[in-house]
């Protein structure tokens, strides 16, 4: 019974360690896709990319006598979207769940300080 | 019988008993034994394997939010020696889609030293060449060919700048070994490369744990506008072409903070292509004439004289002067520009027609401590401290050094025989602009690290003048500008502004064809938003600042009045008054 019990936990040890792999294995992916579709669509709105776009769209330059201003009470020019993302980073970097770092004993250790609840 | 049944059963036992005994003896002599330590030496060695996880490199944004630095995936092609089958169908595959000798290849493959496990084949593979080799191996793989196997390839990161060689200037680059050379890249390295963590990364699965967190390299957000720096490049770059310059520099600044909006110069590198920098750039300082070349400016500096003058009391704006076309200054003999008498000026027309001899006449009046001391506040001969590598210090000679003459008293008041570089100036002129108070230039506007942000508070780099200085020397320019320099001027805005024409030293005295013409120039007069600098480097179509670097700077002033929304003098005043 104790061999099975054993069995049984280093073989669910075994799949989770093998899933801890394949998820950073797709940590790194997503993290370098991201990097380049980042890239990728930066290179699609650059300067001479959108230049080059709103001429051929028959768009062209403004002059200053062109303009007509508004003034806006209490306007406030938005803050660029990487400035407002800054904020709510912190919530992808929370820590692995216990189930995936806790050893067997550290559980019966964890479990009989809490009553078995 | 019974015993007989015991007998045999205690011999089997006993059989049993020895065969176990010997059994373990012989596991505790495997494992004691002197290759028992070899045999674990190379289990270990399988166990896992020590992995460094490089962070990623921080991104750089303009202002706007505008990716102006990022990564994207390029790959390390290597074969596996011990995986691989056919090393000649391996060379010849790789030879074409990687563009190298199917021979050097072949031989790396087949003549490498026998403890090799792995031979990197080439690095920075571009992904649409390993999607190439992926489907070609998947396909030859479906149809039971393995002649391919052992070819792998792991993936990392580059450098990639999306908008080329925009800001080049700014921004520096990155080369292949992680390292940033100049700009931002150089200046703030340390800062988006990150750190390094090394980890033992086990292969049991049993073993499995938790890799430490690699926070990516800082990200910064610069001051830049990115929409404004190109059309500030496109200006110059056309002023060069229209004016036939060798090279230029302009700077967009705010005088109120200091944030440096735009700083555009000639030649610039496409980023993505870095190897191209020596067939570019003789030296590091043409990298970023604007910060990394110190020049004899000329007349630009004439509005640091007159501030100095103005605030010393020395003279007032309407302080008369009899220009008689020349002055002696320590025994030599200062001319005007046209070598022409102006008769009577006051100051307002002595930098409206830009006298030297009036200039060499105010900064005798002041004496050479008060002077250069005011030089000296004005941060002449002194670095900018703008977070960029590579700035040039500049000269100004004092007395007491060995190569200042009395003459130079006369001659540094208009700017010939002290050397500055375009932000320098720049830097000086924004007490003018500022109320009297010099900011210090800078590119980042924050920083990105840990989802938190930190923005970069702008600094002071002292009061060399009075408030009421600024004002009075700020309409005196507007009006000298007015009256002179019509190709300067943006129409519904007040402007500031004074032109440049500086004859080019040469090992034998002053060059009479080639000129650096410079204008500085700020706006609007009742309250500045932008300061401008122009530097054309010899231009052939006219050697006056007037007739180029003015017209140049009224381009960007007027780009930079649409960009940052400033609405004319009148529709603002308008609005100001509700």
């Amino acid at each position: 019974m104790i061999a099975a019990l054993y069995l049984q936990v280093t073989a669910r040890s075994a799949a989770a360690g093998r899933e801890i792999q394949e998820i950073r294995v797709q940590i790194m992916a997503v993290q370098r896709a991201n990097a380049d579709l980042e890239t990728q669509l930066a290179g699609l709105t650059s300067s001479a990319e959108m230049q080059r776009r709103a001429l051929a769209l028959g768009y062209r330059p403004v002059k200053p006598g062109e303009l007509d201003y508004v003034a806006v009470t209490g306007f406030v020019a938005p803050e660029p979207a990487i400035l407002r993302a800054a904020k709510d980073i912190s919530q992808f970097s929370l820590p692995l769940p216990p189930e995936y770092t806790q050893s067997l004993i550290e559980w019966f250790d964890d479990r009989i300080k809490s009553g078995g609840k | 019988m019974r015993q007989q049944y015991a007998i045999r059963s205690l011999v089997l036992v006993i059989g049993f008993v020895l065969v176990a005994l010997a059994v373990i003896a012989q596991m505790l002599r495997i494992q004691n034994s002197a290759q028992a330590k070899i045999f674990l030496s190379q289990g270990d060695q399988y166990s896992g394997e020590f992995s460094m996880f490089y962070p990623e490199r921080g991104e750089i944004y303009d202002r706007n939010g505008h990716l102006l630095a990022g990564n994207r995936t390029v790959y390390e092609v290597g074969v596996s020696l011990s995986q691989m089958q056919n090393p000649e169908a391996l060379a010849l595959l790789l030879g074409t889609y990687l563009g190298k000798a199917h021979n050097e290849i072949y031989n790396q493959l087949t003549n490498s030293p026998k403890s090799w496990e792995y031979i990197v084949v080439q690095d920075y593979v571009g992904d649409e060449t390993v999607a190439a080799l992926q489907k070609i191996m998947q396909q030859r793989e479906e149809a039971d060919d393995y002649s391919l196997r052992g070819l792998g390839f792991k993936p990392h990161f580059q450098r990639s700048y999306p908008e080329n060689a925009l800001a080049s200037n700014v921004l520096g680059f990155v080369t292949r070994d992680g390292r940033g050379y100049f700009g931002i890249e150089e200046k703030y390295n340390d800062l988006l490369a990150g750190n390094p963590v090394q980890v033992w990364v086990p292969t049991d699965p049993n073993k499995a744990s938790e890799i430490p967190r690699v926070p990516n390299g800082t990200t910064l957000v610069l001051t830049l506008n990115r929409d404004l720096q190109a059309k500030v490049e496109t200006i110059l770059d056309d002023s060069l072409s229209k004016y036939g310059a060798e090279n230029g520099a302009i700077i967009v600044m705010n005088p109120n903070n200091g944030e440096i909006l735009a700083m555009a110069t000639t030649p610039r590198l496409d980023l993505n292509n870095y190897t191209n920098y020596f067939e570019l750039y003789d030296n590091g300082s043409q990298y970023n004439r604007a910060i990394g070349m110190a020049y004899e400016a000329g007349s630009v500096v004439k509005i640091l004289t007159m501030a100095a003058a103005l605030d010393t009391g020395t003279v007032t704006p309407e302080t008369t002067f009899i220009d008689t076309g020349s002055i002696e200054v320590g025994g030599i003999t200062v001319w005007n520009w046209n070598r022409q008498p102006w008769g009577q000026q006051n100051m307002t027309e002595c930098l409206q027609h830009s006298l030297n001899v009036c200039m060499a006449w105010i900064s005798s009046q002041m004496g050479p401590q008060t002077f250069y001391g005011y030089m000296e506040r004005f941060g002449l001969g002194h670095q900018t401290g703008i977070d960029l590598s590579g700035e040039a210090l500049g000269r100004l000679k004092v007395p007491g050094d060995t190569d200042w003459y009395p003459v130079d008293l006369g001659t540094n008041a208009f700017g010939q025989g002290v050397t500055i570089t375009p932000l320098q100036l720049l830097m000086s002129a924004s007490a003018i602009a500022n109320d009297g108070r010099m900011v210090t230039p800078h590119v980042l506007y924050a920083m990105l690290r840990d989802g938190h942000q930190y923005n970069v508070p702008s600094q002071y780099a002292g009061s060399p003048i009075k408030a009421q200085t600024a004002e009075t020397l700020n309409a005196m320019l507007a009006v000298s500008l007015e009256q002179e320099s019509s190709l300067a001027l943006l129409p519904g805005y007040r402007l500031a502004g004074k032109t440049g024409t500086a004859q080019i030293p040469t090992p034998y005295g002053y060059s009479e064809s080639q000129t650096n013409a410079s204008f500085i120039g700020w706006g609007p007069v009742d309250d500045p938003q932008f300061m401008v600098y122009v530097w054309l480097q010899k231009p052939s179509a006219s050697i006056w600042s007037s007739e180029t670097a003015a017209p140049v700077f009224a381009q960007v002033a007027e780009q930079t009045v649409i960009m940052l929304n400033i609405p004319p003098d009148l529709v603002r005043n308008q609005y100001g008054s509700r």
